[in-house]
């Protein structure tokens, strides 16, 4: 896996958020979103992840660096060879569970099959189907371009299945 | 206010689900009220309870619904790398305080690290300061943080004050919660003598009267190392200070109705006096600072108008005038171009990540008939929120 891209401080430049009124002590809205710039490539993305403005800082930056990196590597980058190792994965994962199935049936077709074997195929291929549909519905979501390449990020940190955290 | 057409309340909870359209009166847009309800789900799922999910996210929507702001409803706010818990009575931190404490303990570093070259003598005088009206003791403990990782040889003595119990007792717990949470080191306890010493401390006081305040003031003599026994410390080398500064009108007119509803007003308001109402906490903020001379002075305020008007209560004393402009040198406009000038400045919203933003403004007529410069510093759409004062002979290396 190449490292993760990071970019030098000095071709970004954050873009300034105006909030809306005086600010201060009159306005407690939370304004934490962060804006930034990369000035070589013109790619503009927001972040309002979290609720704290140098977190924000923090991942706006992360986030900026996959986008620019998938921009001027294309398959090469890290976020391509990243996302083309997990479907591999799920490939083959696929196609195991398929094999298995396929296996199974003849098996019953035949007659005299093992209960037990059944149940363990079974448990297996529906937790792999979850995971697909947990992806799917993921991306699917995804409004902003910025969004979505700091989801890839976090995916491939936690191994996927963070998604539910926060869904029911 | 626009009204909020049905058809958004709709839309809220096709995408959002039905917890949104308590949110959407109060958040107004869905994209705000889509991030508020993901970090109230958020702190649900990271705070264990025996009560279930769905149940405990729906009473924190429904709080939030009623205009409570989302930090109290939360119970607490980032602030830095900080988490400072949030409680009704103590104001909340702005992420405008946020950035230029930051900006302040990055000029504070590296005027450290400039003077530790010189010489080592410079960790053994612990670096003073002290913040006024400290409120959730947000500025003194994102400072001590800051430093004690940045110096983690440098003694520091950090000292809060608010009028507020509530406000104290906030801050002290806050001390301890980012203590728990291995945020910073501990600092140290009365007794103890090792080194590096770094005190924190927060105490009640009236800011207006100074038999409770003065003793919190005067630094005790240096008890950092009996070696060193110069008696040249004793000196403020920062002062900050967020005072209440809305004009009542201010108050009634151009406050979001969730900071006046939800939000002490003792924290927002300042009591009526002399000048003009708003602006009493600057009259005796620089009153202290006449008689403390810090080193450097750091003050929040509500817009560029009232820093225009603390600017010229700065110039407009001779002493004061002396001590932060230098007599004359400061005309020139760049105040701050030679080493040791002395500064007044006024920070505008977001300085970090806008260094480099610079401007010279006329603050008005000064005594001497001329028209006044100084320097403002952040973007130049960001509203007026702080005036720094640096005394003259002190070196900023930024």
């Amino acid at each position: 896996m190449p490292p993760r891209p990071k970019l030098p401080e000095d071709e970004l430049e954050e873009v300034y958020l105006k909030g809306s009124g005086p600010g201060g002590q009159k306005i407690n809205k939370t304004n934490s979103a962060v804006q930034l710039r990369h000035i070589p490539t013109n790619i503009v993305i927001k972040c309002q992840e979290t609720r704290s403005r140098t977190q924000n800082r923090k991942l706006a930056r992360e986030i900026l660096a996959a986008k620019v990196d998938l921009f001027l590597n294309g398959d090469k980058s890290r976020l391509a060879i990243v996302g083309n190792v997990k479907k591999k994965k799920a490939d083959s994962k696929a196609k195991k569970a398929r094999r298995k199935y396929k296996k199974l049936e003849e098996e019953k077709a035949k007659g005299g099959v093992g209960q037990q074997l059944v149940e363990g195929a079974e448990g297996e291929e529906v937790e792999g189907e979850d995971e697909g549909e947990e992806l799917e519905g993921y991306e699917e979501e995804e409004v902003q371009e910025g969004k979505e390449a700091e989801k890839g990020e976090k995916a491939e940190k936690h191994g996927g299945n963070n998604a539910d955290g926060g869904r029911q | 206010m626009h009204r909020i057409k049905p058809q958004l309340f709709w839309q809220g909870r096709k995408k959002l689900g039905l917890n949104a359209a308590k949110l959407l009166p109060v958040c107004r847009t869905l994209e705000s009220t889509a991030n508020e309800l993901r970090w109230i789900k958020q702190h649900v799922a990271e705070t264990p309870s025996i009560i279930p999910f769905g149940a405990r996210v729906w009473k924190l929507c429904d709080r939030r619904g009623k205009g409570l702001p989302l930090a109290y409803v939360l119970g607490n706010q980032p602030f830095g790398d900080l988490e400072i818990k949030c409680r009704p009575g103590v104001l909340i931190p702005r992420t405008e305080t946020e950035s230029y404490t930051i900006h302040l303990s990055n000029i504070l570093r590296r005027s450290l690290s400039s003077s530790k070259s010189e010489s080592d003598q410079h960790q053994h005088q612990p670096l003073n300061i002290i913040d006024l009206c400290t409120g959730t003791g947000c500025i003194p403990l994102l400072l001590y943080s800051q430093l004690s990782r940045s110096h983690p040889l440098q003694s520091l003595n950090i000292v809060g004050v608010d009028i507020s119990s509530k406000a104290i007792n906030l801050s002290r717990q806050n001390l301890h919660h980012n203590l728990h949470a291995h945020r910073f080191p501990r600092p140290s306890s009365p007794g103890d003598k090792s080194h590096p010493q770094r005190l924190l401390h927060f105490h009640k006081a009236d800011i207006f009267s100074p038999t409770s305040l003065d003793p919190f003031l005067s630094i005790p003599s240096l008890s950092s190392t009996s070696s060193s026994s110069t008696g040249t410390g004793g000196e403020w080398d920062l002062l900050t200070s967020n005072p209440p500064y809305i004009s009542p009108s201010g108050f009634a007119l151009s406050t979001s109705r969730s900071v006046r509803n939800w939000e002490p007003k003792l924290a927002l308001v300042p009591p009526v006096e002399r000048y003009q109402e708003e602006d009493v906490f600057y009259a005796r903020l620089l009153e202290i600072a006449r008689t403390y001379r810090p080193k450097r002075v750091l003050m929040e305020v509500g817009d560029m108008e009232q820093a225009k008007r603390v600017v010229r209560m700065v110039l407009g004393d001779g002493k004061l005038r002396g001590l932060y402009f230098g007599n004359g040198e400061g005309t020139r406009g760049g105040n701050e171009r030679g080493a040791g000038a002395g500064a007044v400045q006024i920070w505008r919203d977001d300085l970090v990540g806008f260094e480099g933003y610079e401007e010279i403004m006329e603050v008005g007529v000064g005594v001497d008939g001329q028209n006044q410069t100084i320097v403002v510093k952040g973007h130049p759409e960001g509203h007026g929120r702080s005036v720094y004062l640096r005394r003259v002979g002190v070196v900023d290396d930024v």
